[in-house]
C-alpha cells in the first residue's frame, strides 16, 4: 500500500527529471566558406523543405539545446546569395538555423566582411507561399521557450533585400530571425544585433510579408506567454542611390529595420 | 490513497495555470543608429501595410507591451518619409501597436530635416512617432512619451484624397490614463512648414485620435517650434481639412 502510495507521488517528479535529460544537446558548429561565393537554391516545387549552412533540428516536444552552444558562418570577402522562386512553399533558407523546444544558450553569428562583396536575400516571381529567408533562424514548437540567445550579422557587405512577387503570401526575410512564444523574461538574455554597410530594402507585390534586418514573430497568438527582447540596427551606410525601403502594389505587408510582433 | 492520486496533477495543474495571466506580454528594446540619409517609400499600399523603421506589432486585441523603448538616431541626416497612392496604410519611424501599453518611450532625434509627404492616397497615417492601443478593455495606454527633435520638418500632402493623418507624434486610443503626465508628447523643431490639398486631411505637431466623445485620459502636448510656415486656419471651412499645433479629437 505504502508502496504504491510513494510511487504515485514520484511519477510526476520522474516525469520531470525525464523531461530536463531528455535530448538535451551541447552543440558547436563552425562554417568557414572564404574562398569563393556561396549561392543557396531554393525552386520548382520544394515544399517543407530546409536549407541550411548549420543545421541543429531537434524535436518540438521536450528537446533542448543546452547553455554553452554555438552557430558560427564566416563568408570572409565572398557573394552570399540566398533564393527562393518559382513555386517554393512552406520552405525555410538560412545559413545558422536552430529548431527545438528549449533553447537554454547559443549564439549564431554570421559573418562577410573585408571586402565590397554583396549579400542577397532574393524571394522571386513565382514564389509559393510561407517561406523564410534568414541568416541566423532560431525557431522553437508552439510552446517552446528561448532562455538564452545572442544573434549578430556583422556585415560590410551591400545587402539586398528583394521581395519581386506576384503571388506568394506569407513570406518572411530578415537578417536575424527568431519564432517562438516565450523568452526569458530577463533584459539581455535574448538579443539580435545588425551591424551593416549599405542597405536596400524591396517589396513588390508581397501580400501579408514581413521583411525586416532583426524579427521576432510570436507564435501562438493569444496564448504566447511573452518575454523581453533587445534588438539593435547599427548602418554606417544607409543610402544608396537613395532609396532606402521601398514597397510597391503590397498588401498588408511590412518593412523594417526592428520588427517585433505577430506574423500577418 | 486516490486524493493524493488525483490531487498532485491537479496542483501541478494549478501552478501552471497561473502563467496564463501574463500570457502575450513582450518587453521589447529596439534601436537604430545611421550615418547616412534614411528614404522610405511606399506607393500603391492596401491593407494596413506598415513601413516603419522600429516596428512593434502585437496582437491588437490581446497582445500586451510591458515596456517598450525604440530609437532613432538619425546622426544629423535627413529623414523622408513618401507615400503615392496607398490606401489605409503607415509610414513612420517608430511603430508601436498592441491591445495595452503598459510603458513605452518612442524617440526620433538628431534628424536635420524630416519630410512626410503624400501624393494622392487616403486615409493614411504618416507620423514620425506611431502608437495605437485600440483593443484594451481597461486602461489602454497607461505611461508613454514620445520625441521627435529635427531642424526642419515638412508636412506636405498633394492631391484630391482625404482622411489622411500626417503628424510628428501620433497617438490612437481611447482609455488613457487620468495621470497628468504620464503620457506625454514632445516636438520640437525650429522650422515647420504645412502644406496642404484634399478634403478632410489633417496636419499637426501632435496628434491624439480617440473614436469617441466618450473617450477619457490625460495627453501632456508639448509644441516647440521657431517658424511656422502656413496659412494658418484651425479648420478650413471648404475642404474640412486641418493644420494644427496640437490636437486631440476624433478623426476629422
Amino acid at each position: 500500500m505504502t508502496c504504491i502510495k510513494t510511487l504515485l507521488l514520484l511519477l510526476p517528479l520522474m516525469a520531470f527529471c525525464n523531461a530536463t535529460y531528455a535530448d538535451s544537446w551541447t552543440i558547436t558548429q563552425s562554417t568557414s566558406a572564404t574562398s569563393s561565393s556561396t549561392t543557396i537554391l531554393q525552386e520548382g516545387s520544394s515544399a517543407g523543405a530546409v536549407q541550411a549552412v548549420n543545421s541543429i533540428n531537434l524535436n518540438g516536444l521536450n528537446s533542448t539545446v543546452n547553455d554553452g552552444s554555438s552557430q558560427q558562418f564566416n563568408g570572409g570577402e565572398n557573394n552570399l546569395t540566398l533564393r527562393q522562386h518559382n513555386g517554393t512553399t512552406s520552405s525555410i533558407q538560412a545559413i545558422n538555423r536552430v529548431y527545438a523546444h528549449t533553447i537554454n544558450g547559443l549564439t549564431q553569428g554570421a559573418r562577410l566582411v573585408g571586402g565590397p562583396q554583396n549579400l542577397t536575400f532574393d524571394q522571386a516571381s513565382n514564389i509559393g507561399n510561407s517561406n523564410t529567408q534568414s541568416l541566423n533562424d532560431a525557431t522553437t514548437s508552439v510552446t517552446g521557450t528561448i532562455n538564452k540567445l545572442a544573434q549578430s550579422v556583422l556585415d560590410t557587405a551591400t545587402v539586398t533585400m528583394q521581395m519581386t512577387q506576384s503571388a506568394g503570401t506569407q513570406n518572411v526575410q530578415a537578417g536575424n530571425l527568431i519564432k517562438t512564444g516565450e523568452l526569458s523574461s530577463t533584459s539581455g538574455d535574448v538579443s539580435q544585433t545588425v551591424r551593416i554597410g549599405i542597405v536596400k530594402q524591396v517589396q513588390s507585390n508581397t501580400s501579408q510579408s514581413i521583411q525586416s534586418g532583426n524579427a521576432l514573430v510570436t507564435l501562438g497568438g493569444s496564448t504566447a506567454t511573452g518575454g523581453t527582447l533587445t534588438q539593435s540596427f547599427e548602418g554606417s551606410s544607409f543610402g544608396f542611390l537613395g532609396f532606402t525601403f521601398t514597397q510597391t502594389s503590397v498588401s498588408n505587408s511590412v518593412q523594417a529595420r526592428n520588427y517585433a510582433g505577430e506574423a500577418l | 490513497m486516490h486524493f493524493n492520486a488525483i490531487g498532485i496533477p491537479a496542483f501541478i495543474l494549478c501552478v501552471f495555470n497561473f502563467s496564463s495571466i501574463y500570457a502575450d506580454s513582450w518587453s521589447v528594446t529596439q534601436s537604430v543608429t545611421t550615418s547616412n540619409p534614411l528614404l522610405l517609400n511606399q506607393h500603391n499600399a492596401t491593407g494596413s501595410t506598415i513601413q516603419s523603421v522600429n516596428l512593434i506589432n502585437l496582437d491588437q486585441s490581446s497582445g500586451v507591451v510591458s515596456h517598450a523603448e525604440q530609437t532613432l538616431n538619425a546622426g544629423g541626416n535627413n529623414v523622408s518619409l513618401i507615400m503615392l497612392g496607398s490606401e489605409n496604410s503607415y509610414q513612420s519611424v517608430n511603430y508601436l501597436a498592441a491591445s495595452e501599453v503598459v510603458s513605452a518611450t518612442q524617440n526620433a532625434t538628431n534628424i536635420n530635416e524630416a519630410v512626410l509627404r503624400q501624393i494622392g492616397g487616403s486615409n493614411n497615417v504618416q507620423a514620425i512617432n506611431v502608437t495605437k492601443a485600440t483593443g484594451g478593455l481597461g486602461v489602454q495606454i497607461s505611461n508613454l512619451t514620445q520625441t521627435v527633435s529635427a531642424n526642419t520638418l515638412t508636412l506636405d500632402y498633394q492631391g484630391t484624397g482625404s482622411g489622411n493623418i500626417q503628424a510628428g507624434n501620433f497617438i490612437e486610443a481611447d482609455s488613457i490614463s487620468t495621470t497628468p503626465g504620464a503620457v506625454t508628447q514632445n516636438f520640437v523643431v525650429t522650422t515647420l512648414n504645412y502644406t496642404q490639398s484634399g478634403t478632410n486631411n489633417l496636419q499637426a505637431g501632435n496628434v491624439v485620435i480617440k473614436s469617441s466623445a466618450s473617450s477619457t485620459g490625460s495627453v501632456t502636448q508639448n509644441f516647440t517650434a521657431g517658424n511656422v510656415n502656413a496659412n494658418f486656419s484651425e479648420i478650413d471651412p471648404l475642404t474640412g481639412s486641418i493644420k494644427a499645433a496640437n490636437y486631440y479629437a476624433e478623426r476629422p
